[in-house]
């Protein structure tokens, strides 16, 4: 079960950067496929994402 | 059984303000197990728990016979007899040891404030005290055991 | 769209062996199933929900209801036998068929008192799905496991709403009470999957909050006290060192100054002896300082010893008195194993191991009277034996107290004198030259020894210094590698700080969108579902004037307001509520994502006669985007639905009961 067209919508008309918005959509896809020990997975998206996404000043201005 | 014998971290200090630039009793020189007894022996009187945060401050295999004689007779010194099996253990020995040193480093500390911090001082009242000892305790039980 | 293909009967209850067919294409996804009053259409229903639930929700009476399997099956068999029971109900989903059938076995027994022939379930019923595609019949999946197959059927016709599908049209009282709305509620969530935000944001919260925690243990303001302490001590070692580095020019000067003074001495005959002798008893002092030093190590090293020894005195005597007590009177090493005797008594299965004679009472009772003799173990014997070389060194250490005593204040004494006498003596020398007067106009003794004097004073100061400056500076740079050490460990929780930082901000912020998602879901879902039942409930109903509006609450329950914005829910007919309860229903499926068909008992049984061509109309105009199965009675399949239905519908079956009305078949097949 993947992540509803809804939600995605919902998601689009954030004012968020992409990469934020398809961490989101990353994050809710492995809850569609129902997780049992969340803390490290979601970590593992974060982590990623900050490394990837922010520096410090990109994420303060953000 | 742990590897080590504990102190309770804040005896650290006392031992490395002795330890330090004023050298008391030559403080600086000595191993670990020297200061550990003496520290116990002054608290044979008053063991207490030994409260956290814990150091590892002595490997057991370091320990040589003569030490683990004076420290086991801590406990078995006052042991009575039908306790005489289960104390005669290393572990419970050395347990009850760490737990006189609690007391044992304060009384030590005492003693140099009590000096106004001067080591001549100090050395003196230990010279006296240490007479006091021999004749009150040491030499009436020398001369029975002869 | 999501039909409903066909449905498989094998035993269960009046549906012995029947198949009813849904799959016709037409413009209208509507199929009919009709039957006389009595005749089962209510078991069609609960067939289908036993199949997918295991459950028959509009069943009566529970308690007092037959069981599933089909009397007659059972009564045609003989005692022994097994009766399989079977509903199987297969869908089409977009390019593939699912079919979920469930089984369940019973065995044909004999009543012992009226041999009438009874059935009794062997097993729980157990369900099975396959999934096919479409075009070929292989790679079909079949799931069997609890976990899989309920995921299917939750994913098509979750349970929680199953009245939403499969609809008792007699059985409207319940569809608008506060239990009811609330699995309305759960299941739209969870199909529309507002839970799944809902678990996001509370996950990125917890994170959040475990970051939280992490960042503030000991957030103290440690870090710059010591960097202040760490520029101090630096400051402090740079100064020493400086001076350091002057007195190691200052020091030579003054030496070379005084061995120049000395020399002069020297080679002035009058006082050459004087000067000869100050050397040598220069040189006696300082040997004789040295050896006061390491006596006063070897006393220090005596006070630490004894002061320790004899307050451990008494015990290591009792302790060590204790052992030879225990050897004198053959208990150490014990004649015999105390462990061992205590496994004896514990376990006197076995004989004894030492005259293999059995260990009866009498023996128990020996062996009892011996352990109470012997109160050392060998474990025990072995670590006091271990002992008794250290303590027998100890005592021997005290006995040599008076000595060592004696000696070291003999020494100390005699450093004392020595020291006392040299330095007596140099003073007299000294004395004795810086008030030397002759006529020797050249050589001033007194103004040399002057500023021997002097220069000695400065020198031994600044040495003193030197030396108290070193140790300073070892200490302070020991001092510096500890709190380097500190900072650096500071450093590195300053920047995992930092991380933390960004980490939870992101978490904050993900938290916060995820809320933000869900809440504008939702409102748009609860937005739908109003508007949708509202207008489905507009077209079926006569009554074009009397409704205003319709609101659902929070709670997912609903309220029909008149024109004057009065609640009338409760003040609603047969016909207007059924009609609620279908314009609903719809709007669930509309918003559930999933165009499911929807199954009604008894469509029009409430509806007045005037009513009943609009709601006809109107499921037949929904079934052109959704199929839609309707269970009839003769009776309700009036002139006026044969009307609108019969040129347009895609299939009407008819069922009836046979003659000895134990199963029911289909009517012109």
């Amino acid at each position: 079960m993947s992540v509803s067209k809804k939600i995605e919508n919902g998601i689009e008309k954030l004012e968020k950067n992409e990469a934020f918005k398809e961490l989101m959509l990353q994050i809710l896809e492995e809850e569609s496929k129902g997780l049992h020990s969340f803390k490290a997975k979601y970590e593992e998206l974060i982590n990623n994402y900050i490394n990837n996404n922010v520096g410090v000043q990109n994420y303060d201005q953000d | 059984m742990a590897d080590r014998i504990f102190i309770n971290k804040k005896h650290r200090e006392t031992i490395d303000f002795w330890s330090g630039e004023k050298n008391i009793l030559d403080f600086k020189s000595i191993e670990n197990i020297e200061k550990f007894t003496l520290a116990a022996s002054l608290g044979i009187e008053n063991p207490l728990p030994v409260s956290k945060p814990r150091d590892g401050y002595i490997r057991l295999s370091s320990i040589q016979t003569y030490n683990k004689a004076l420290l086991s007779s801590i406990l078995l010194g006052k042991a009575q007899n039908d306790e005489i099996d289960k104390c005669a253990d290393e572990e419970k020995c050395l347990e009850e040891a760490e737990k006189c040193v609690e007391s044992g480093f304060q009384i030590l500390k005492d003693k140099l404030n009590e000096a106004r911090g001067d080591e001549e001082l100090l050395c003196k009242r230990l010279m006296a005290e240490i007479e006091l000892l021999y004749e009150t305790k040491v030499k009436p039980g020398l001369e029975v055991s002869e | 769209m999501i039909k409903i293909e066909k449905i498989e009967f094998k035993n269960f209850r009046q549906y012995k062996d029947i198949c009813l067919t849904f799959a016709k294409n037409s413009d209208y996804n509507l199929h009919i199933v009709r039957a006389k009053n009595g005749t089962g259409k209510t078991t069609f229903l609960n067939g289908i929900l036993w199949c997918l639930y295991d459950e028959e929700y509009y069943i009566s009476n529970k308690l007092k209801a037959l069981k599933v399997v089909n009397e007659s099956a059972i009564q045609e068999k003989n005692e022994g036998d097994i009766v399989e029971v079977s509903v199987k109900l297969t869908i089409s989903d977009e390019d593939k068929f699912l079919s979920f059938e469930r089984k369940q076995i019973f065995s044909v027994t004999l009543d012992p008192l009226t041999s009438i022939k009874k059935s009794v379930a062997t097993c729980e019923p157990t369900l099975k799905v396959l999934e096919s595609p479409k075009t070929a019949f292989v790679n079909t999946k079949v799931y069997e496991s609890e976990e899989e197959t309920q995921r299917l059927v939750k994913q098509y016709f979750d349970k929680e709403i199953y009245s939403y599908y499969f609809f008792d049209g007699e059985n409207l009282k319940n569809y608008f009470d506060k239990e009811n709305a609330g699995k309305v509620k759960s299941s739209i969530y969870s199909l529309s999957q507002v839970n799944l935000l809902s678990n996001a944001s509370k996950r990125t919260e917890v994170l959040a909050n475990d970051k939280r925690r992490e960042m503030t243990e000991k957030n103290d303001r440690q870090d710059v006290v010591i960097y202040d302490e760490i520029d101090k001590l630096k400051d402090e070692i740079e100064k020493l060192r400086m001076d350091n580095d002057q007195l190691d020019i200052a020091i030579p000067i003054l030496q070379k100054r005084i061995d120049e003074l000395n020399d002069q001495l020297i080679g002035y005959k009058p006082v050459r002896d004087n000067q000869i002798r100050r050397e040598e008893l220069d040189k006696k002092l300082k040997q004789l300082e040295k050896e006061q030093a390491e006596m006063m190590a070897k006393k220090k090293e005596f006070i630490r010893t004894y002061y320790m020894l004899f307050h451990l005195f008494p015990r290591i005597k009792a302790t060590l008195d204790m052992i030879k007590y225990k050897e004198d009177h053959g208990e150490l090493p014990p004649r015999i194993d105390k462990k061992q005797i205590e496994e004896l008594i514990h376990n006197h299965d076995a004989n004894c191991p030492m005259c293999d004679g059995e260990i009866n009472d009498h023996a128990i009772i020996h062996m009892k009277q011996l352990l109470e003799e012997l109160d050392v173990s060998s474990q025990a014997s072995n670590y006091l034996s271990s002992i008794k070389g250290g303590l027998e060194l100890a005592i021997l250490k005290c006995r040599q107290y008076e000595d060592e005593k004696k000696s070291l204040l003999e020494k100390e004494k005699y450093y004392q004198q020595e020291i006392e006498e040299t330095e007596k003596e140099l003073n007299v020398i000294s004395q004795y030259l810086s008030t030397y007067s002759d006529s020797n106009t050249v050589i001033d003794v007194s103004k040399i020894e002057k500023e021997r004097t002097q220069k000695q004073e400065e020198l031994t100061i600044k040495t003193k210094r030197q030396g108290a400056n070193e140790l300073s500076i070892k200490n302070s740079e020991e001092r510096l590698e500890i709190l380097d050490k500190e900072a650096k460990e500071m450093e590195k929780k300053a920047n995992k700080n930092k991380a933390l930082q960004k980490q939870m901000k992101v978490l904050n912020d993900l938290t916060s969108c995820f809320n933000q998602v869900k809440k504008q879901l939702m409102d748009k879902i609860k937005v739908e579902i109003e508007e949708n039942t509202w207008n489905t409930f507009k077209n079926m109903i006569w009554k074009k004037e009397t409704f205003n509006n319709l609101k659902i609450d929070e709670d997912y329950q609903m309220s029909v307001y008149n024109n004057n914005l009065n609640d009338m829910t409760g003040s609603l007919s047969a016909t207007e509520s059924m009609a609620l309860a279908y314009s609903f229903t719809l709007a669930i499926h509309e918003t559930s994502g999933k165009n499911c068909p929807l199954v009604v008992d008894s469509p029009l049984g409430r509806v007045s006669d005037d009513n009943r061509k609009n709601m006809a109309n109107e499921l037949l105009k929904i079934s052109q985007k959704k199929q839609i199965i309707l269970l009839f009675t003769s009776d309700e399949y009036s002139k006026e639905v044969a009307e609108i239905y019969d040129s347009t519908i895609a299939t009407i079956q008819d069922v009836s009961l046979t003659d000895d009305e134990q199963e029911i078949r289909k009517i012109g097949v």
